[in-house]
């Protein structure tokens, strides 16, 4: 935990560079845009409401308490009573899911769906500076306010997304926007962000995502919002990110 | 150790983890419940020409019932500790039963899990009740595990029934724990009790960046041992691969043997004090589509069924039992113990190679779950069996669920000696 908080005080360090310079890099400003995501956080707790619109299914609204810490996340669903107690957890790159009436927890790839209507990746924490080679690709603005294009590949077979265009205010080095796209180059989801939120860590007031709208545009009918709330900082014992816990 | 003295020291440690709840810890108890409420009917096609069952005289197998299940889980938490109990309630109603046609209610009610488990300090937590304990990625069976083979992932709706319990769990660094169970006590709705022993697991639990393990270390009192190893690797974002293995001294099952009493054969654990190796071994991999569709294959293999021989012995003495059974009369006694014993032999599985296939998918436009699995058992006793397992949201609360199997193969076959085929229909709901 220790060296965790040393890596997040880099992390806060590069961001304020980031800051003090004209130009930083684009390593520097994932650091501090996943951080906004809660990517690297040495430990904190949020939670979303993800309401999800679709021509097939109608509107689904499902909730679910975050815990990230590091490369960790567990995410809990509260609602609805179907999925209540649903446990979708990440450790490095696996993933398992368990409910206490399953008895066993179950090993899935990221690409399961296993929690409603987002990807996996999308409710867990961010980290697109591990997962993804980034590279400046323009300057521009968005709705406005001026905006760093950064340009992210994956780089490895783990990723949700295989190329993304990513939208970073750069007086805030907050994402405002994300195009995502297939290996073949197709669009198929635009995401915009909100970073309302704040959270309290170390004595600092950091900006925390508030809301993101995910829109398919495949089929411009499918929208998902996440909806951020209650988050705060948190030291998690060893066990909170246990496989045994998920199904107790 | 006695197990006296273990208690106390358990008794002891949980006293401890009170004492040493940190300030920042302590707070008001946080108290869950949640419930399902469940309505189903079930038919069951009998294999008329079984002989394990003679003319269904034997499991008295209903054809067709109606069940209501009420499940309470109740938790509280109220740091360091953490209290569950799974409290379960049903009622059945036998529609139909052959020979002679019936109708005859029962209902139970019981303690399916329930512990208390505390954390003392930051690393270490201790655990006493009844649990379902599982670990690995394996659907079909998990040998490395020597409290449940069965992995209860088949099933949407049957639930697995714990077993007696303590445990201590020391986590080492975020990737590594170390943990110690004893189960103590036969669960009391385990169907094989009259084999149960009392078995201490020594286990170690590691993550890595993309793949995960475990080795388990099992001693019975009666004297079989048992090492397991688990593993998963996560290749891609759509590939997992995994296995669970394990290899043994001692074998615990029901052999047939010549010389009974009146009958020509009996069954007897022949291999128990054996200084005899046995090993099981599944490799399974699994690949989800973009469509979010699961395709899981896993292989088992192992010499922990019975072998050609073996199986000829086992398919005699029953065959000659089913007879003696059928005929009534002063050897029924005797058969009917013997076709016990052939009904439950204690084996993990009776035959040596068995593939098995499944097809799933979860949260299916957000209105489904769906599973189709296919198990076919090779060598002998060869057979195999189909189902499915589908569950359709209707809203938030409530589900409707449909289970069934068909199988195949002749009466001398793993799946074809009891039930050939059958079908759940139901509702859920939550709460």
């Amino acid at each position: 935990m220790i060296r965790l908080r040393k890596l997040f005080a880099a992390a806060l360090l590069l961001s304020a560079m980031a800051h003090a310079t004209e130009a930083p890099t684009p390593e520097e400003i994932l650091a501090a845009t996943d951080r906004v995501r809660g990517g690297g956080m040495p430990g904190v707790q949020w939670n979303l409401t993800i309401t999800a619109n679709d021509p097939d299914s109608g509107t689904n609204v499902r909730r679910l308490q975050v815990r990230a810490a590091g490369d960790n996340s567990v995410a809990e669903t509260t609602f609805p009573a179907r999925a209540a107690g649903g446990r979708l957890l990440q450790l490095g790159r696996n993933m398992w899911y368990g409910r206490p009436d399953l008895q066993k927890a179950v090993s899935i790839s990221s690409r399961q769906k296993m929690m409603g209507p987002a990807a996996n990746g999308d409710i867990a924490s961010t980290n697109y500076l591990k997962d993804y080679d980034a590279r400046l690709l323009r300057e521009d603005t968005f709705e406005g306010e001026p905006a760093y294009v950064l340009e992210l590949v994956g780089r490895s077979r783990f990723v949700t997304y295989d190329r993304i265009i990513y939208w970073v205010s750069r007086a805030r080095l907050v994402p405002v926007k994300a195009e995502f796209y297939t290996v073949s180059g197709k669009l198929f989801k635009t995401a915009v962000f909100e970073t309302d939120n704040h959270l309290a860590y170390d004595g600092q007031d950091l900006p925390f995502v508030s809301r993101m709208t995910i829109r398919d545009e495949i089929n411009d009918n499918n929208v998902s919002v996440l909806e951020y709330s209650e988050i705060r900082a948190r030291d998690f014992p060893l066990d909170a990110f246990s496989v045994a816990s998920l199904t107790r | 150790m006695t197990t006296l003295l273990q208690r106390a020291v358990l008794s002891g440690c949980i006293l401890g983890a009170a004492v040493h709840a940190s300030a920042a810890e302590e707070g008001l108890p946080e108290l869950t419940a949640r419930g399902q409420a469940l309505l189903f009917g079930t038919h069951l096609g009998v294999e008329q020409g079984s002989f394990l069952n003679p003319g269904n005289r034997l499991a008295g197998i209903p054809d067709a019932e109606g069940s209501a299940e009420l499940r309470l889980d109740l938790m509280a938490r109220w740091q360091p500790c953490r209290a569950q109990a799974r409290l379960r309630g049903r009622a059945d109603r036998v529609l139909d039963a052959t020979p002679p046609p019936d109708e005859r209610d029962s209902g139970d009610a019981f303690l399916n899990a329930g512990s208390l488990r505390c954390r003392i300090g930051q690393r270490t937590t201790v655990l006493v009740g009844r649990e379902v304990e599982q670990w690995g990625s394996a659907f079909f069976l998990s040998p490395s595990n020597p409290f449940f083979f069965d992995t209860g992932r088949t099933d949407p709706v049957r639930e697995l029934y714990g077993k007696d319990i303590w445990q201590l769990s020391a986590y080492l660094d975020p990737t590594t724990t170390l943990s110690l169970t004893r189960n103590y006590r036969a669960g009391p709705r385990e169907p094989e009790r009259t084999g149960f022993s009392e078995t201490t697991a020594l286990r170690l639990d590691w993550t890595g960046q993309a793949a995960s393990g475990g080795l388990v270390f099992a001693r019975r009192d009666d004297g079989i041992e048992r090492l397991g190893a688990y593993g998963t690797w996560t290749y891609s974002s759509a590939w997992l691969f995994y296995t669970d293995l394990a290899l043994a001294r001692g074998h615990a099952g029901w052999f047939a043997r010549p010389g009974g009493e009146a009958l020509s054969w009996h069954f007897e654990r022949s291999k128990r004090d054996r200084d005899q190796a046995f090993y099981s071994v599944l490799m399974g991999a699994g690949y989800t589509f973009e469509s979010g569709w699961t395709a899981t294959a896993e292989w088992l293999t192992g010499n922990e069924g019975y072998d050609s021989g073996e199986r000829s012995a086992y398919d005699a003495a029953v065959e000659e039992a089913s007879r003696a059974f059928a005929a009534g009369g002063a050897d029924s006694g005797e058969a009917a113990g013997v076709l016990v014993a052939g009904l439950s032999p204690g084996l993990p599985y009776l035959a040596r190679n068995t593939l098995f296939l499944q097809l799933a998918r979860n949260e299916w436009n957000d209105k489904a779950d769906v599973a189709l699995r296919w198990t076919q058992a090779f060598g002998s006793g060869s057979g195999a069996s189909l189902s499915f397992s589908a569950t359709y949201y209707l809203t938030g609360h409530l589900q409707a669920f449909a289970i069934g199997s068909r199988n195949v193969g002749g009466v001398r076959t793993d799946f074809g000696r009891l039930v050939r085929d059958s079908l759940s229909l139901g509702f859920r709901y939550y709460f």
